[in-house]
């Protein structure tokens, strides 16, 4: 077997044509420049090969999985909770429990605006109020970034920063939105009250009207027996009589 | 403040430049932003994968990268594309997960390839050399790889699985293109004899 190290021509100073050739990248004068050198030197032959096999086997390693990112961006807390009581069927809107809980989720939803999580099928990142935690930290920053090095200026954040990050805009944005959002539950509570009163009612009447026309016909049923019973009665008040007249006679 | 659209952006605007995508999104509509990352999602975790050898971490960077565009998209000026931009800043983000793991690492790697030589000499042993499936490969590969210097590592990267030019490396590690081939070169080189090593084993 070959050993590798020693094996490419130190001294043909060609690499970077050989590279470029690998890779077809090479223009036409340049690449028939180094056609020419591969048939006089064994070493440059050899390095190309071998860097080809290199390539077949790179292409083994396939990324087989791409995780989904989810970009979501939260409606604000007057808008989301208007959606929500528009897209409820009636039933849900009565069980104010569900209602205020899922409101509830979206209000923290839309405070925590940004939200990160890795779950089963990937990860995803949620943004939403992080625009308004940028400009905090441009006005912030002592060195502003020069254009597309953001990197540098900037750094980057690990997951623990990013939370941290994400617990203060929270924080942050809590007293201000709190206000809002008790204004918006109470409101929203009012709403659901005012909604479920009058479903009540509505099926109350609904029962109600049910429930007499069960006891009508109840009414109904009990009274046939009555004029049947009244009937037979008459008969048998009529037939006794008569029957007694038979075996009399 | 981002403001929300009043309909959500068509999936099938994928004739939409990157720039675009940009300008709409520093104007407001912030679902333009989800359209740039579902554009770019798949090569920036093949990418950060590649660099990093592990899934979760290869998520978190990825996560990072588009958390960091998000935040500096007004500092872009599209004065490079934005595909050579967020390429550097999810390298950025791998460098940094890199470092922060380097003492450990090393020695974790050395352990991992003493333990694929060794699995290597079984398969030898049962003549499954000609055989050695696909995963079996894969896996040297990524262990070859995640030996070389990272600086070699990102070109190669870049180059075989991103697929991008010269020219393209060159812009998003702002290197001259000589260096890109030098690099390319090199880590091809340690590349060769680490895989040649590993075959040794067999």
């Amino acid at each position: 077997m070959r050993t590798t190290e020693n094996n490419h021509a130190p001294g043909c100073g060609r690499q970077e044509q050989l590279v470029a050739y690998l890779y077809d990248e090479a223009g036409g004068d340049e690449r028939a420049a180094f056609e020419q050198h591969l048939r006089a030197c064994a070493a440059c032959r050899d390095e190309l090969q071998a860097f080809r096999g290199v390539r077949r086997e790179l292409g083994a390693w396939q990324v087989p999985f791409t995780p989904p990112i989810r970009v979501t961006t939260p409606r604000p807390v007057r808008e989301a909770l208007g959606e929500l009581l528009a897209g409820l069927p009636g039933w849900f809107k009565i069980s104010s429990g569900l209602a205020t809980a899922a409101a509830a989720a979206l209000v923290l939803f839309a405070l925590a605006g940004t939200r990160l999580s890795v779950g089963q099928g990937g990860f995803s990142a949620e943004f939403g109020r992080a625009a308004s935690r940028q400009e905090a930290q441009q006005t912030t920053s002592p060195t502003p970034a020069p254009a597309n090095e953001p990197t540098n200026a900037t750094p980057m954040l690990t997951r623990a920063e990013a939370e941290v990050l994400i617990a203060e805009a929270v924080a942050r944005s809590e007293a201000q939105a709190k206000r809002e959002a008790q204004a918006q539950l109470a409101s929203l509570e009012a709403r659901l009250n005012a909604a479920r009163r009058a479903e009540l009612i509505e099926a109350t009447n609904k029962l109600r009207e049910e429930h007499r026309a069960r006891i009508n016909t109840l009414v109904a049923e009990r009274q046939r027996p009555t004029m049947n019973e009244w009937l037979f009665a008459a008969n048998e008040s009529q037939e006794p009589a008569g029957g007694e007249n038979e075996k009399s006679n | 403040m981002l403001e929300s659209l009043s309909h959500p952006v068509p999936e099938a605007e994928f004739d939409v430049s990157d720039d675009q995508l940009i300008a709409r999104t520093l104007a407001g509509e912030s679902d333009a932003f989800s359209l740039l990352v579902r554009r770019w999602e798949r090569p920036i975790y093949g990418l950060s994968l590649r660099m990093l050898g592990r899934d979760e971490d290869a998520r978190d960077a990825c996560q990072e990268a588009f958390i960091a565009a998000f935040r500096n998209l007004g500092k872009f000026r599209g004065e490079a594309k934005f595909s050579s931009w967020i390429y550097r800043i999810a390298l950025n983000a791998c460098h940094a997960r890199l470092r922060d793991r380097r003492g450990a690492a090393l020695s974790i790697d050395e352990e991992d390839e003493a333990g694929r030589k060794a699995e290597l000499a079984d398969t030898a042993s049962e003549g499954l050399a000609e055989r050695m499936s696909r995963d079996e490969r894969s896996e040297i590969v990524r262990r070859a790889l995640q030996a070389l210097p990272p600086e070699m590592r990102q070109v190669i990267v870049m180059k075989e699985y991103e697929e991008m030019t010269f020219a393209e490396i060159s812009e998003v590690l702002q290197i001259p293109v000589s260096t890109v081939k030098s690099r390319l070169y090199t880590g091809l080189q340690q590349m060769r004899a680490r895989l040649e090593k590993l075959r040794g084993a067999i």
